[in-house]
């Protein structure tokens, strides 16, 4: 399947998927002025990798803000690996954050809450 | 009642299948009901099953309408918190944003920017109360030649909070530009703010001020003072100040002029 490679603008995270590893890269602000344009790429893949094959899923994030339109794409991405975890698919999400930016772990955790997959939040100094 | 039907309906059964009856002139007419009577059967049993099937189906359309309801609910109670958590951030930002832009960031004493706020303040509400000292250390760039920026900014942060202490209640400091100070007065006693700043000019010159590995510095300060007059705006009392200052300077600095 096509790996995606977005470069980080001002406004919009870093995005790369590595599908033979099952590594999903994010990184940066997200504050697109399209946010479900922007992520469609994103969801798809998720979407046809999840059909594809039963392989593990790991998201490596180093997210800073959201806007609300990107938390709410994040929010459906996040329901739909737990739905693939329920169905017993290995799923991780690693969320680092600087630990200056206490925010940022605070919207991590609610991301967290609705997940029962492996989901670490990660603080780094 | 549908155990005699069962029962019914072996009779039935057994006499059309009875070879005594095969020529019986009721047997067509039995035989033709209980045709009519099985399709009827088959075709309420087909009906059920329909209706069975539309109410599982309505009952599952409402389970996911349901379900989705449900996530839609708890996707849009988070992001209301998280947007509100983000807005309270924005707004606290804001704040001390505010803030920090009226101070002086070597200083800590209130800026320039803080200083022209006042200013404009007081005039509007009693122009007439105003005086304004414009109060530069002497010879500040020697001090920063021979001691160092560091020690200079040392000196000037002391010279800045002996103002302070100096003026307390009587007026307002601000930290006016390199090494200049600005103190608004809003006082009808002027004899008062003249004895404070001749105060301040002589506490100054008495005062030694840290230097490098114990070194003690002497200094100074030059004080011009303007008092509100009729027609007197912002700009002018400012540089009426200016001017008297520098009247300061020129007759021998450690001193005040007052215009």
């Amino acid at each position: 399947m096509n790996d995606l490679t977005i470069v980080s603008t001002q406004s919009t995270p870093l995005i790369e998927t590595d599908s033979t590893r099952g590594v999903i890269y994010m990184e940066g602000d997200s504050y697109p002025e399209n946010s479900f344009e922007f992520y469609g790429d994103l969801v798809g893949w998720v979407t046809a990798y999840l059909q594809e094959n039963s392989r593990p899923l790991v998201l490596e994030l180093a997210l800073l803000y959201l806007n609300t339109s990107s938390i709410k794409v994040m929010m459906d991405i996040f329901d739909e690996l737990e739905e693939a975890h329920q169905a017993g698919r290995d799923i991780t999400v690693n969320w680092r954050y600087d630990s200056d930016n206490e925010r940022v772990a605070e919207l991590a955790e609610e991301f967290k809450e609705d997940c029962s997959f492996s989901f670490n939040i990660i603080g780094q100094e | 009642m549908k155990k005699n039907i069962k029962e019914l309906e072996q009779r039935v059964e057994q006499a059309l299948a009875a070879s005594e009856y095969q020529n019986h002139p009721l047997r067509d007419v039995l035989a033709e009901l209980w045709e009519y009577n099985q399709d009827h059967w088959s075709r309420i049993e087909q009906m059920i099953r329909l209706s069975d099937s539309y109410q599982d189906m309505i009952l599952h359309r409402e389970k996911t309408l349901g379900e989705r309801f449900d996530k839609h609910l708890r996707q849009l109670e988070k992001i209301t918190r998280i947007s509100d958590r983000y807005q309270t951030a924005l707004r606290e930002a804001n704040l001390e944003l505010e803030q920090a832009s009226y101070v002086d960031t070597l200083t800590g004493l209130p800026n320039r920017r803080k200083m022209l706020r006042r200013l404009k303040m007081e005039f509007d509400h009693h122009p007439e109360m105003i005086s304004l000292a414009m109060i530069d250390v002497d010879f500040f760039k020697h001090i920063n030649d021979q001691h160092g920026h560091f020690i200079g900014d040392d000196v000037l942060i002391a010279i800045g909070q002996l103002i302070d202490h100096q003026i307390g209640e009587l007026g307002h400091i601000a930290r006016w530009g390199g090494e200049e100070f600005l103190v608004i007065f809003a006082q009808e006693d002027v004899s008062r703010v003249h004895r404070c700043l001749q105060d301040l000019i002589d506490a100054t010159a008495a005062t030694n001020f840290d230097g490098f590995a114990g070194a003690q510095i002497k200094t100074s300060v030059s004080v011009g003072f303007a008092e509100y007059r009729e027609g007197d705006s912002i700009d002018s009392m400012l540089t009426r100040a200016d001017d008297a200052l520098y009247q300061a300077k020129r007759e021998g600095r450690n001193r005040m002029v007052a215009v």
